[in-house]
């Protein structure tokens, strides 16, 4: 129940929902206590997990918001410019003003100005009449290709881009703004059947340059063990040991920690993890919210697990609770509902991580790296 | 008294990599299929290769039933690279080390290629169908004679030049029930002609398998309900080649490859049946599984009797049948398990915390009440109690 202090806590992510379903219940927990500070970073952009239906109708409201005189003088105060980012978390208020007053069109506005503001960047367009026609365009293209065909690079650009607004809400929910949340889109994340390993160049240093630059106490990491070959997941681990022993070779630092975590592909044995953290309704309330209203292209559980026929906040509930029985059976009935502590007795689920210092996730991850590459 | 069947291992290839894994084919009675564990994924791919190739080299004329999908992504960059490089002295080493001839270069023009399954409908010039991936990498990758193949085409099924999969299946989608009932209107007429064709070229293709003597090598991976080929938990062991819906589990494996499960979910599929790929007694089956997201399905493909319930059971009919898996896939197989266990001179922290909490699951018992009986009537707890040399207090 120890929370850690003044801590810098740099997330790192595969995926824009893999922090969320992984120790969302924890991070509230974290984020409560104000002397820390918090990044998170995406390290590819998602693309895969986003159909074309979806892509079609967030395209069909930009054009329907464009039409629209309010948009047409945004247009014109150059609120749509890429760099701007106090416009860029001005869709993120839009948008969560529209949650809070359950309010579908402010919803839907925040949406197409985030669209408008990728297509201006994809694109490289500003005027009204060539976005128009580029809407136009993408509308074809996304009713007209096959499900499941590999995209162009520009169209996997902007369905990664969709992902990483989603991940904007989820943190604009607790407060934090684009300053806060880094999307790095790895190179070796392409859509290919068979996919690239990392490159130090390409897939390592920007992790690295992050690390200098923010200087973290702990690094979360996705932890799961041996794939069904060399998943994203684990492209994502490597890069980050890689990028984490060449930080400590430049600072000299070896206090920090990283904390493995797992989601909704594999779960923790309790015996493998050391840190048990307990969820409460209240927590779990906030994850199925968060993970509702963020995360749009998922909601629809259109890439789900076979374990579970929904979205992904319910399967992550599920894990949580069945986490809880297991404690429940090792610990007694009793230590929960007999426990001095509220904050004990309210627990209706788990959350398993694993701790460890440098030393250890190195060999950890070399350890996966002889199960999933030829080496010795 | 029943003499137990015999497991012999007729192939060196499998003779050499069991060696390496320093474990028994099958540890009798949990284990009811043979099983070789390898160290990782791409040696996976590098000892189905060769055995595929030293298969080939035995049977000129044959039939091959190849794998679709990620996993055997190691195996046919190992297939390509040996046989583009077969005169290399960097080859011949390989091979030899594995037990295989290098001086008989394996005749891929004389073997027979069979699709194993296919979605339906889909377009078979999309590059998500299996038509298209076995054209691309087996068909022109390994070199085998196209018009020896046999190959599930859903565009040429039931349909003249003039008429489109498309155009009969407008939103790709079958209602089976066509089969049993009259059409009601002139599309419904068209769809259940189309039907029908498939049902009856489902018929002809098993006919063609059995009249080239079955399927000779049948290689496989495995689904998350435990489907081979798209024979899902469920079917018959005696099921042929058939149009058939798939389950839940299936659907949301196939998503990615199809785009979203609001298409997986409404696509039926064409599969050649289990009864199809041990119908010959001689032929040889391989199921390749890596990472322990497979564990469970394969601790209950190699531990479980002849089950429906259990696909791959049907291969226990099949004395060259065999399991290639990594070490992750086998984590939960018991008798390797213990036997990694037993192996160590001394346990880890961890592996003596996961009997433990094991022990407390399986008692339903607070760890704090556990009693030394309760590790003595287990063969892990007593193997924990031996190793740590001391009495296990809680």
């Amino acid at each position: 129940m120890d929370i850690p202090k003044n801590k810098v806590i740099f997330h790192t992510a595969p995926h824009h929902d893999d922090i969320m379903l992984g120790y969302l219940p924890y991070l509230v927990r974290l984020m409560r206590e104000g002397s820390n500070t918090h990044f998170f970073n995406y390290l590819t952009s998602g693309f895969n997990a986003v159909t074309n239906n979806y892509m079609y109708k967030e395209v069909k409201n930009a054009q329907d918001f464009l039409k629209n005189n309010d948009f047409k003088y945004l247009l014109k105060e150059n609120y749509f410019d890429p760099q701007n980012t106090l416009f860029r978390d001005r869709d993120v208020y839009q948008y969560l003003d529209g949650v809070a007053a359950n309010n579908k069109f402010d919803m839907r506005e925040g949406c197409a100005r985030r669209l408008l503001r990728n297509l201006v960047e994809i694109f490289e367009e500003d005027s009204f009449d060539n976005l128009e026609f580029r809407i136009h365009e993408l509308l074809n293209y996304f009713s007209t290709q096959y499900p499941g065909k590999k995209d162009l690079p520009y169209i996997q650009q902007l369905k990664g881009m969709t992902r990483e607004w989603e991940a904007d809400i989820l943190w604009g929910f607790f407060g934090f703004s684009s300053d806060s949340v880094l999307h790095s889109r790895l190179g070796f994340y392409k859509g290919d059947i068979f996919t690239e390993e990392p490159t130090i160049v390409r897939d390592v240093m920007p992790i690295y340059e992050n690390l200098k630059r923010l200087k973290p106490d702990i690094i979360t990491v996705a932890f799961d063990p041996e794939g069904s070959g060399p998943d994203t997941h684990y492209k994502v681990l490597q890069a980050v040991a890689e990028a984490l022993k060449l930080y400590e070779k430049e600072t000299g630092r070896t206090d920090i920690k990283v904390w493995g975590y797992r989601n909704v592909w594999y779960r923790y044995h309790p015996s493998e993890a050391n840190l048990f953290i307990p969820v409460t309704h209240n927590t779990r309330a906030i994850l199925n919210d968060a993970f509702m209203n963020s995360f749009g292209s998922q909601s629809e559980a259109s890439f789900p697990s076979f374990e579970y026929d929904g979205p992904f906040s319910g399967l992550a509930q599920k894990i949580q609770v069945e986490q809880y029985q297991t404690m429940k059976t090792l610990l007694g009935r009793d230590y929960f509902y007999q426990n001095s502590d509220s904050r004990i007795r309210s627990t209706r689920g788990f959350v398993f991580l694993k701790v460890m210092d440098l030393k250890e996730f190195y060999e950890k991850s070399l350890e996966l790296r002889k199960t999933t590459e030829n080496i010795k | 008294m029943k003499t137990q069947k015999q497991h012999p291992v007729n192939s060196v290839v499998e003779q050499t990599a069991l060696k390496e894994s320093d474990m028994q084919l099958i540890y009798r009675p949990t284990e009811k299929i043979k099983t070789i564990i390898v160290d990782n994924f791409p040696s996976l791919g590098k000892l189905v290769a060769l055995r595929f190739i030293e298969w080939a080299q035995q049977n000129p004329g044959w039939t091959v039933s190849l794998p679709t999908g990620k996993t055997p992504e190691h195996f046919i960059k190992w297939v390509s690279y040996l046989l583009q490089n077969w005169k290399t002295k960097k080859v011949k080493t390989i091979l030899e080390q594995a037990g295989v001839d290098p001086s008989i270069f394996p005749d891929m023009k004389s073997l027979h290629f069979i699709q194993i399954d296919e979605f339906y409908p889909i377009n078979s010039t999309q590059h998500n169908s299996f038509f298209y991936y076995v054209n691309k990498l087996y068909l022109k990758g390994f070199g085998f004679d196209a018009s020896k193949a046999l190959l599930i085409n859903p565009n040429k099924i039931g349909l003249d030049e003039n008429h489109h999969l498309d155009e009969i299946w407008p939103d790709h989608k079958v209602d089976l029930s066509l089969r049993t009932r009259y059409a009601q209107n002139l599309l419904e007429e068209k769809q259940k002609k189309v039907l029908e064709s498939v049902d009856q070229f489902c018929t002809d293709y098993e006919k063609k398998i059995q009249s080239l003597g079955g399927i000779g090598f049948f290689l496989g991976g495995i689904g998350p309900d435990g489907h081979i080929g798209f024979n899902v938990r469920g079917s018959d062991h005696f099921s042929t080649t058939r149009l058939t819906p798939t389950n839940y589990e299936t659907q949301a494996a196939a998503a990615s490859d199809l785009g979203g499960i609001e298409v997986s979910k409404n696509r039926l599929v064409i599969t050649i049946g289990l009864q199809t790929i041990v119908s010959n007694p001689k032929s040889t089956a391989i199921i390749i599984a890596a990472g322990e997201a497979k564990a469970q399905v394969i601790k209950d493909a190699i531990q479980s009797d002849l089950s429906n319930q259990v696909p791959a059971s049907v291969l226990q009919k099949l004395e060259n049948s065999c399991f290639y898996i990594t070490k992750g896939a086998a984590k939960l197989l018991n008798e390797r398990r213990y036997y990694y266990l037993s192996k160590a001179n001394q346990l880890s922290k961890q592996d003596s915390l996961q009997i433990i909490s094991d022990l407390a699951i399986e008692k339903n018992k607070k760890l704090s009440e556990l009693e030394r009986a309760d590790f003595k009537e287990f063969r892990s707890g007593e193997l924990l109690l031996k190793k740590s040399k001391k009495d296990y207090k809680p």
